[in-house]
């Protein structure tokens, strides 16, 4: 029994990773209506840039991170202004799309730049020997991202919930023409909320490279299980991005422990599955009402 | 209506034939044929020898699979730029395949009219995949970095393998750790790399027979994204000894989780050569260091004056011995090709089949011999553990398909 603790708690661990990479996507999703399918090598990409700036730069990974979430806050702007906004009438699907094409050239960039060499050791921002739960150590890395996904997940629903800007970004996803005629300024907001959300995957790429090295495709064996958990949590909720992530470790894990690790992904399937068919709306999502 | 438009285009169709005839006829100077001469070998002409590689240049595996070609083609071009062999240049392609067999059979199949060897690349799936296709297309398929044991066991015309097999390795493993640190409890990880379940099952027997025990085995994709389940498991598990046949990054996550969950095995972690890669050197957590103990078909570090070592000072893979395998694997090329007058695929076969105690690379590969019945080059496994940024020979042992005949392993001096 106690083997299949430690499995779970490590399950929670690893989901709120999952968690956190789904935060960017959820919250790009309410603000825009749009899946960022480029939201994984956004936050590889930002990671390589603190990484560049430690190794050829010189620079303490303290210094560099901040340096590396503004420039891809500006990135993630620059991006909405070339890919994502022109011709923005021809629909979220399309948009879509644009965003995996966006991501197979990001990948392709890095691959060129980074990639004969990957992959790479990234230092960790903090050290120590972190702490024992059952028979399970929970690295500081862990306890770090535990943390931060805390924080963020806090800001986010504050942001989305309190502010005058995250009323609008709603607004905007929900209502676009009609936020529009209420005067919103539309460019600006999915400008500012695509400039968020790579910083947010920046914050992901630079808290999961320790464990994960850092590599061009770092991030896509993460990509299937964070959409499963946000999927199982709704699409359009903060907390459930987190809970439903939650879920999707402590199930896998328990399922690798207990069969191994094949049965772990394939568990993950499942889920995925069993969640479109019954819940499509997901555990805390909210089922959308279309008037004709 | 078609039966009109069908005769309509028969004037044209018997225009392109006749064309495309006196195109051929008038071609001397292809990939295929020397100078017109019919009898010349495919992929071989006055002035050039054509060879190709598949190889892993995308997904997972393309961190430790690439170096081994690039490293290739550095030798190669050193050899084209000192004159070529006997006055040809080797023209060398190397196209990916992903690590996907479909892919690479695809590729092969495109090759085999037009090159004259095969370089064999990083990948045993993808061997698996081919040997068949370019041993009954009597094409030599030179020294692939592989796991299965079909793919030379038994003898495939053409297929050769200077490195030992993952079950060999897994079972002279466990040997050498019973020999040094007493006989105890094995736990398997793998990748599936080949015929793991042979790599798993070689390393039970040799334990068994060694008076040790058979503790538990993981199968993990690579690429897996965390490996603390595993560790949690052998934590529980408490072998004496963890045997690792997993790739150089997933070597390394392994490792790292180990460290990080306190599940380090009471007398060590043995792993195959698949780890022995700089994108194992570039991530594994020092911590671990000196419970590694890790075979090595390459002596490492390797000996300075060595060709291939010259030549990648200072490069990128300069510590990979991914690219050191590469490069001594393409000497070897190289020198086969040298001895074999006339030039022809047979000819290359049967030169190899001949070497005996061949020094193809010293100082890198131990000497490697082959017969018409042994397509695998290597009777020696070093052991390797990893210092810093690179890896130290700590002994050396014999290895082979009958336990009982392998002697003991020797310290390195």
């Amino acid at each position: 029994m106690d083997l299949y603790i430690s499995a779970a708690i490590s399950g929670v661990a690893v989901g709120l990773l999952y968690g956190m990479i789904g935060f960017a996507i959820v919250m790009l999703y309410k603000s825009t209506g749009v899946a960022n399918f480029a939201q994984g090598t956004l936050a590889t990409l930002g990671a390589f840039v603190a990484w560049a700036l430690v190794t050829d730069a010189g620079l303490p990974l303290l210094a560099a991170v901040p340096i590396a979430l503004v420039a891809s806050g500006v990135f993630g702007i620059i991006v909405y202004f070339l890919v994502i906004r022109p011709r923005a009438s021809a629909g979220n699907l399309n948009i879509t799309v644009r965003t995996l094409g966006l991501s197979l050239l990001l990948l392709a960039i890095m691959e060129w730049r980074w990639g004969a060499l990957a992959p790479y050791r990234y230092p960790t921002i903090v050290q120590g020997e972190g702490i024992q739960i059952a028979s399970v150590v929970l690295p500081a890395q862990s306890l770090l991202i535990a943390a931060v996904a805390a924080v963020i997940m806090v800001l986010l629903w504050a942001l989305f919930r309190y502010t005058r800007a995250g009323l609008s970004f709603r607004a905007l996803a929900e209502q676009p023409d009609t936020a529009r005629l209420l005067g919103l300024r539309a460019t600006r907001l999915s400008a500012a909320t695509w400039g968020l959300s790579a910083i947010l995957g920046t914050i992901v790429g630079v808290l999961l490279a320790p464990s994960a090295f850092l590599a061009p495709a770092m991030m896509e064996p993460y990509l299937l299980f964070t959409f499963t958990g946000i999927v199982l949590g709704g699409l359009t909720s903060l907390p459930g991005a987190l809970l439903g992530s939650v879920i999707v470790g402590i199930i896998s894990n328990v399922t690798i422990v207990a069969f191994n690790l094949e049965a772990g992904v394939l568990v993950v399937f499942v889920i995925l599955l069993i969640v479109m068919l019954l819940r499509p709306q997901g555990l805390l999502g909210k089922q959308e009402a279309v008037r004709l | 209506m078609r039966i009109s438009s069908a005769r309509k285009f028969t004037p044209l169709a018997v225009g392109v034939a006749a064309l495309a005839l006196i195109l051929a006829a008038c071609s001397g100077g292809g990939a295929v044929g020397a100078g017109g001469d019919s009898d010349a070998e495919v992929g071989v002409t006055e002035d050039t020898i054509y060879l190709a590689a598949s190889q892993t240049l995308s997904g997972p595996g393309a961190a430790s699979c690439a170096p081994s070609t690039d490293a290739a083609k550095l030798y190669f071009d050193k050899v084209n730029a000192e004159g070529g062999i006997d006055g040809r240049k080797i023209d060398f392609e190397v196209i990916d395949d992903a690590y996907d067999p479909q892919r690479a059979l695809a590729n092969v199949r495109g090759f085999i009219d037009s090159k004259f060897a095969m370089v064999g690349a990083c990948g045993s799936a993808t061997a698996a995949a081919v040997y068949k296709t370019l041993s009954s297309a009597g094409m030599p398929f030179l020294f692939p970095t592989n796991g299965v044991a079909e793919v030379v066991k038994p003898a495939a015309p053409g297929v050769f393998q200077i490195l030992p097999l993952y079950e060999d390795q897994t079972a002279a493993l466990v040997q050498y750790g019973f020999e040094e640190f007493g006989a105890g409890s094995i736990f398997v990880v793998v990748n599936p790399l080949g015929e793991y379940e042979s790599a798993i099952e070689r390393a039970r027997e040799a334990a068994e027979q060694g008076g040790g025990e058979f503790a538990g085995s993981a199968v993990a994709q690579l690429g897996t994204t965390d490996y603390t389940p595993i560790a949690l498991q052998i934590k529980e598990a408490e072998p004496d000894f963890v045997v690792i046949s997993t790739g150089g990054s997933d070597s390394a996550k392994f490792v790292n989780a180990l460290v990080d969950q306190n599940a380090l095995p009471a007398k060590g972690v043995l792993g195959t050569s698949a780890a022995v890669a700089g994108s194992f050197l570039n991530s594994y957590n020092v911590a671990a260091a000196e419970h590694l103990y890790l075979g090595s078909a390459t002596q490492l570090p390797a000996a300075a004056d060595n060709e291939c070592i010259e030549l990648l000072a200072g490069g990128d893979f300069a510590n990979d011995p991914i690219a050191h395998i590469g490069c001594a694997s393409a000497m070897g090329i190289v020198q086969a090709i040298r001895q074999t007058s006339p030039l022809t695929r047979e000819g290359l076969m049967k030169t190899i089949e001949s070497w005996s105690e061949e020094d193809v690379s010293p100082g890198v590969f131990a000497p490697v011999s082959f017969s018409a019945e042994d397509h695998i080059g290597l009777a020696t496994l070093y052991i390797v553990q990893p210092k810093g940024s690179e890896f130290n020979v700590i002994a050396q042992c014999p290895y082979s398909e009958d336990d009982s005949a392998v002697g003991g392993c020797t310290a390195a001096g």
